[in-house]
């Protein structure tokens, strides 16, 4: 670039008098940063500026620098309650919402606390009723074993009753010869002491045979399998000692007995 | 003339550092040095003291609140300051507010009728009314136009009926010849002050 080629052109004149675009403007000033001859010039046409600036004086009212200065001084601390009036609405606004917020969550919390209670009470009350019917399907597949041994054509129910040691006892029999099986049925049993436990027997021919010994059962959940003894005539159920008697039974301590029809 | 050139920057340098630490000083020392040339560069646009003085108000704020942004490698510090003036002049008569208040009956209408006539009604200084007369009539307009009133190359084109070259050249020609009358004003104004001194000290020698 030719310097005087370009200060010649007029353009620094421009720049002075701000009729540059602000492209053009840009483009002096990087310029100026780039030749000292330029900055030079510049400096010389801003003199001039000032001379001329500067045979426009006129006296300015004194003391206006302190009316500037308190402007600037209230301007400082205007900005905060200025600042604070304009944004108030927002800390404001941002207090409510972060109430709001903290309700909703203390809302939610109980209505998951509560929920929490209602899901636990629920789900013990299902494990008891999943107890209980798993019990009581239980029960139901014993009953119907039982009523089908009851009900099949081929079983015999022998009664045994009390005798008079015992009259109110009453126990059963069921027999069927076709499956070779018994089962004892204890309806009515006095509870025997501790040391003693009853001992059913067969009478085949006159002979007791013995049948086992076993509990009174307090539930009554029903038929207990006993062993099958064939040509059975009578049964009937003696108190023995705990274990029972392997010698015979003590026909004293007979509580029921009943025939085979 | 160098001198008084030296002793414009040095003045410069210390405002431009109160400014740079944010020492409210700057600005009294802004107002006992620039006062007055501002007032009148902006008086000479708005045509009235009391909108001149809120005018001249209005630019020290804005010079004290943009400081930082004045950068020395752009210009020199009274340009950018009579830049914010004019700016800040300049926009306050093409404001509403400042068109209204000419228009209900103030005695101060002169904007218009001023820019283009003689300025003889409008200068106090002697001897700017000296520079003025003797610069051509065609500078001084152009100079008028775009300082004064803030026209754009376009709008002079248009206002004056010449090219954007011609402005370009006469504008260089304007500020040329300002420079070398402004010159010849310093020189003729410190000869004259030589001599009253000289005379001066002949006068007491001689008693």
């Amino acid at each position: 670039m030719n310097i005087q080629d370009y200060i010649a052109s007029g353009i620094l004149e421009q720049y002075l008098m701000g009729l540059l675009t602000d492209t053009e403007r840009q483009e002096v000033e990087r310029n100026l940063a780039q030749y000292p001859e330029l900055r030079e010039e510049l400096d010389r046409l801003e003199h001039t500026l000032e001379s001329y600036l500067s045979l426009h004086r006129r006296p300015a009212p004194p003391g206006l620098d302190a009316e500037v200065l308190k402007r600037i001084n209230d301007d400082v601390p205007t900005p905060p309650p200025a600042a604070a009036g304009k944004s108030s609405p927002w800390p404001w606004l941002l207090g409510l919402l972060a109430l709001a917020a903290l309700l909703a969550c203390w809302w939610l919390y109980q209505q998951r606390a509560s929920q929490q209670d209602t899901i636990d009470r629920l789900t013990t009350e299902l494990a008891e009723l999943q107890a209980a019917c798993d019990q009581t399907r239980q029960d139901s597949a014993v009953l119907e074993q039982q009523l089908a041994i009851i009900r099949n054509a081929n079983t015999r129910l022998v009664q045994m009753r009390g005798t008079p040691k015992a009259p109110e006892a009453i126990a059963s029999v069921y027999w069927n010869t076709n499956d070779q099986k018994a089962y004892l049925d204890v309806i009515s049993l006095p509870d025997p002491p501790t040391d003693k436990q009853y001992q059913l027997w067969a009478i085949v021919d006159g002979n007791p045979v013995d049948m086992g010994v076993f509990e009174v059962v307090i539930d009554s959940s029903g038929l207990q399998e006993v062993p099958f003894i064939a040509n059975a005539q009578a049964f009937a159920v003696t108190l023995e000692n705990r274990g029972g008697s392997t010698t015979g039974p003590t026909l004293e301590e007979m509580v029921v007995i009943g025939n085979v029809s | 003339m160098s001198s008084l050139f030296q002793k414009r920057d040095q003045r410069e340098t210390e405002i431009v550092d109160l400014l740079r630490r944010g020492d409210q000083r700057a600005v009294s020392v802004i107002y006992q040095h620039y006062a007055d040339v501002l007032f009148g560069l902006i008086y000479k646009i708005v045509r009235s003291e009391t909108i001149a003085e809120e005018v001249l108000q209005d630019t020290l704020v804005k010079i004290w609140k943009n400081a930082a942004q004045y950068d020395r490698s752009k210009g020199r510090l009274f340009t950018w300051f009579a830049n914010i003036a004019r700016n800040t002049a300049i926009d306050k008569v093409r404001s509403a507010t400042y068109q209204r208040e000419q228009k209900t009956g103030s005695t101060e209408n002169l904007v218009h009728e001023g820019v283009l006539g003689t300025e003889e009604t409008q200068v106090a200084d002697p001897g700017l009314q000296k520079v003025i007369n003797s610069l051509d009539e065609k500078y001084r307009v152009l100079i008028e136009l775009a300082y004064f009133q803030g026209y754009s190359q376009r709008e002079i084109e248009k206002e004056l009926g010449i090219p954007l070259g011609t402005i370009k050249s006469r504008l260089r020609a304007a500020i040329q010849e300002l420079r070398t009358k402004l010159d010849n004003e310093f020189v003729r104004k410190l000869l004259f002050a030589i001599l009253l001194v000289t005379l001066l000290l002949n006068y007491l020698l001689q008693t």
